[in-house]
């Protein structure tokens, strides 16, 4: 059983917060859906949670204890999928999970067998000694994916994971990540797509402009805001303005001379 | 080429542009400093003999100037191969733009022209500024001092601009025959060959200009092939010190340099339409392949030398590095090249030399310093491409698994450099000295040797603090300048001084104790400045973003 606590994360790179009073807390077998649309702050609070970025206020808690007070250990439980799949282009896919696994201490066989069938099954098989700089950008994902899952942590946080997959890998990993949680894992999961969020996650909450606009489980957040669907309370919460207006406005000023 | 700062953005595969410039300085310096040693020796000589003309006694040296401006031009234009026509990225950039490709191929020409004249100034610039002092020095006359300046600057420039439009011109033909894909894959052999080329080249140093001044004698000579043949004649031919036949090959000189740099430019309009065009839809990597060799030597090292997770991830991170990183590479082979240059000069060197009766039974100092003089280098080049980044944006793996306060680096820093020189070592000394000495000093020369090159790693590895190729290159600072100039004083000291400290000490094997105190005194010097490093100076760094992307980034939200 584990648990990670934020408590009043705040960040800010200029005298505007990025995130501001985000607090939350996620345990073993939850899905925690992180939902916000550009510039709202959820890779921002990702950064925070792994410890690459130093909050400017508050405090990540795992396990009751502050992250900074054991880095290595606590790194050791976590999976990550930042959210741009920066990797070392001229490593193979294969050479590059190699270099990711021995990084985290994994003994060789057992390495040698979940790269084997995590790449069979993200069908990067056939590509795996190839280099890294000529895979497309959803065969680099499921590369940063296979990264994550492979040390089987117990807390798993993604940032979009989902972009660039093609339709078969990202059904595979919304129902992964779901999967992931019935099995006792602790999720955070970010994304600005609803429908995905909708799906797979346990709880959600709601980012707009580096601040929490609302939080609960998904059933929870449908009733508050009194909408038949997620989407609805989204637009509900997050909207202050109409998109068809928008894209009319939009149309018009290409047409100006 | 036209993208310039991006590509370092991008994979950091462009080194900054100051330590490049010193890096292609340092032949000049090098040489400069040799060539001092050199002529107050042969002044002490010639000080009684009056018709001693400088004009020709200096013809080796300029024969030697003048290949150095050709090889090291011709590195430089190897070195920036892939960037010197437009590459896929500038594809994907500039195609969608609604500007004539002429206009690019026009800016492309322009910034190649900007590149060799750079190149060429800055090769040989500690060159034109010593060498005519040093040979004039002895003549007050004005007009003679520049007509020897003038005919080494014109002899020296043409030969930059001559080789670098040769292998333009390779480049070019190359890109326009073979197929893209077939194209990528023989530019790194093409690549090589043409590196044995210019090493071959410099080598002539050492032989051809005794034999230029006979050249009329043989009609059908091999020499006359030699481009540094043309050079060297056409500076004697402005000299006033040319036969009818070094006058000829002074023009070939000319029309060989004219004839290359048209051509060069002609095939790069021809091949820049093809490149263009095709370079899109290619696919710019080559698949690696599993390596059982690989793996098999992998395996044992981890074992023997690399014990934590870190240091094996890291090694196998760094060899790769070094093996597919272009720019790191080419560091790295940069220095091994000049190392081999110079133990080869002094090999040749000691090989020429009339032996003395005494001399015969102990190795000349020459001869000691040839495994001294590549291990210098060898660990400088690996020390100095450490610092060359690669892909610095994918640094994040190693933030997130290594621990920040891991002080593991300059330890493993010296594991990596050591793995890569014990090998190179034991084989060319073992080969060089079995043979023909006794076992006592190849076994007494090899310890020094390795004891040396030791405490030389401990210097060049006390204060890194950073796992290989993860940072950004360190900016150019004026210190950087007492930088180089102490390694040039270091490699005097490393090679010269322990090879001829050496050479005495063989006369009498006991002597060799001495070096017990000296070693060991600067090994308790390292220790104590080891110790006088503070936490902070030891903590790991990264640094994941490129300097200039933090800026623009604050820059867009501070609105
Ligand atoms: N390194 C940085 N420097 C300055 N501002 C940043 C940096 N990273 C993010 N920001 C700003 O913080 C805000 C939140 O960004 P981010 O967390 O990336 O949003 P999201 O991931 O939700 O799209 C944005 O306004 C962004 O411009
Ligand atoms: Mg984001």
């Amino acid at each position: 059983m584990v648990s990670l606590v934020a408590r009043n994360l705040m960040k800010c790179y200029t005298s505007v917060p990025a995130v501001e009073d985000v607090s939350f807390s996620l345990r073993s077998g939850e899905v925690l859906g992180c939902l916000g649309p550009n510039g709202s702050g959820k890779s921002t609070t990702v950064r925070m949670l792994i410890g690459l970025s130093d909050p400017t206020r508050g405090e990540v808690l795992f396990g009751g204890k502050n992250i900074r007070m054991n880095l290595v250990a606590y790194r050791k439980l976590v999976g990550y999928v930042p959210e741009e799949a920066n990797l070392y282009p001229f490593l193979s896919g294969l050479e590059y999970l190699e270099l990711v696994g021995t990084l985290r201490g994994m003994d060789e066989p057992t390495l040698r067998k979940r790269i084997d069938s995590m790449l069979e099954l993200f069908s990067l098989h056939p590509h795996r000694h190839s280099a890294v700089g000529s895979y497309s950008k959803g065969m680099r994902q499921r590369i940063l994916l296979i990264a994550a899952l492979l040390d089987d942590p117990e807390l798993l946080i993604f940032d979009e994971p989902l972009s660039g997959l093609d339709v078969t890998s990202a059904l595979i990993v919304k129902n992964l990540i779901k999967l992931l949680g019935e099995r006792g894992k602790a999720v955070f999961y970010c994304s600005h797509v609803l429908e995905v969020v909708e799906k797979v996650c346990s709880h959600v909450m709601i980012l707009r402009k580096g601040r929490v606009l609302a939080q609960g489980s998904a059933d929870d957040l449908r009733q508050a805001a009194g909408q038949s669907s997620l989407e609805h309370a989204f637009v509900h919460l997050v909207e202050d303005r109409d998109a068809t207006q928008t894209a009319r406005d939009l149309a018009d000023a290409m047409a100006t001379a | 080429m036209i993208h310039g700062g991006e590509t370092a953005d991008e994979d950091g595969l462009d080194l900054g542009m100051g330590l490049l410039f010193g890096l292609l300085a340092l032949p000049g310096v090098f040489s400069s400093l040799f060539l001092a040693d050199k002529y107050g020796s042969l002044f002490q000589v010639l000080r009684g003999d009056l018709d001693f003309d400088p004009y020709s006694a200096s013809l080796p040296d300029e024969y030697f100037f003048i290949a150095l401006s050709m090889v090291v031009t011709a590195a430089v234009a190897i070195w920036k191969w892939d960037s010197l026509l437009p590459d896929r990225r500038d594809y994907i950039n500039l195609a969608p733009l609604p500007i004539a490709s002429s206009s690019f191929l026009g800016a492309n020409i322009f910034a190649l022209l900007l590149l060799v004249g750079a190149t060429a100034v800055d090769v040989n610039i500690a060159s034109i500024g010593l060498f005519p002092l040093v040979v004039c020095g002895s003549h007050s006359s004005l007009t003679y001092f520049a007509i020897f300046l003038g005919a080494h600057l014109v002899g020296v420039t043409l030969a930059s601009v001559f080789s670098f439009s040769a292998v333009m011109t390779i480049l070019c033909v190359l890109m326009s025959v073979l197929p893209f894909r077939l194209f990528r894959k023989c530019s790194m052999y093409v690549r090589c060959i043409l590196i044995a080329v210019i090493l071959a080249i410099l080598a002539t140093s050492a032989t051809v200009p005794g034999e230029i001044q006979g050249i009329a004698e043989h009609t059908r000579s091999w020499l006359k092939l030699l481009p540094t043949v043309w050079f060297t004649s056409l500076d004697q031919w402005m000299l006033g010190r040319a036969n009818p036949t070094t006058a000829m090959l002074g023009n070939r000189a000319l029309i060989a340099t004219g004839l290359t740099f048209v051509f060069a430019i002609c095939t790069c309009v021809f091949s820049y339409r093809r490149c263009f065009t095709s370079s899109g839809e290619a696919n710019a990597m080559l698949p690696a392949r599993e390596n059982a060799i690989g793996n098999w030597i992998y395996r044992m090292v981890h074992r023997l030398v690399f014990q934590t997770p870190f240091e094996r991830a890291a090694f196998r991170f760094t060899t790769k590095a070094l093996v597919r990183g272009e720019s790191q590479a080419l560091v790295l082979g940069w220095f091994v090249g000049l190392g081999i240059v110079i133990s080869s000069q002094s090999l040749v060197g000691s090989l020429t030399q009339p032996i003395s009766s005494m001399g015969q039974r102990i190795p000349s100092a020459e001869i000691l310093s040839v495994p001294l003089t590549l291990s210098y280098f060898l660990i400088l080049g690996l020390r100095c491409s450490f610092e060359v980044p690669i892909a610095l944006r994918a640094n994040w793996l190693f933030r997130l698994t290594v621990s920040p306060d891991s002080r593991e680096c300059a330890a493993f820093a010296r594991k990596v450099i050591a793995v890569f020189l014990l090998p190179v070592l034991l084989l060319c000394g073992l080969s060089l000295y079995a043979s023909s000495w006794g076992w006592k000093f190849t076994v007494v020369h090899l310890t020094i040797v390795t004891v040396v090159s030791v405490l030389f790693i401990e210097i060049v590895s006390i204060q890194f603090r950073k796992i290989p190729f993860t940072c950004s290159m360190p900016r150019f600072k004026s210190n950087s300048i007492v930088v180089i100039f102490i390694y040039v004083v270091g490699f005097f000291i490393f090679s010269t001084a322990t090879s001829t400290a050496e050479h005495w000490a063989f006369q009498d094997l006991r002597r060799v104790l001495i070096f017990l105190p000296v070693l060991g005194a600067i090994w308790l010097g390292i220790k104590y400045w080891q110790k006088s490093l503070t936490y902070l100076d030891t903590r790991v760094i990264f640094d994941e973003l490129p300097p200039t992307v933090v800026e623009t980034l604050n820059l867009s939200t501070s609105r």
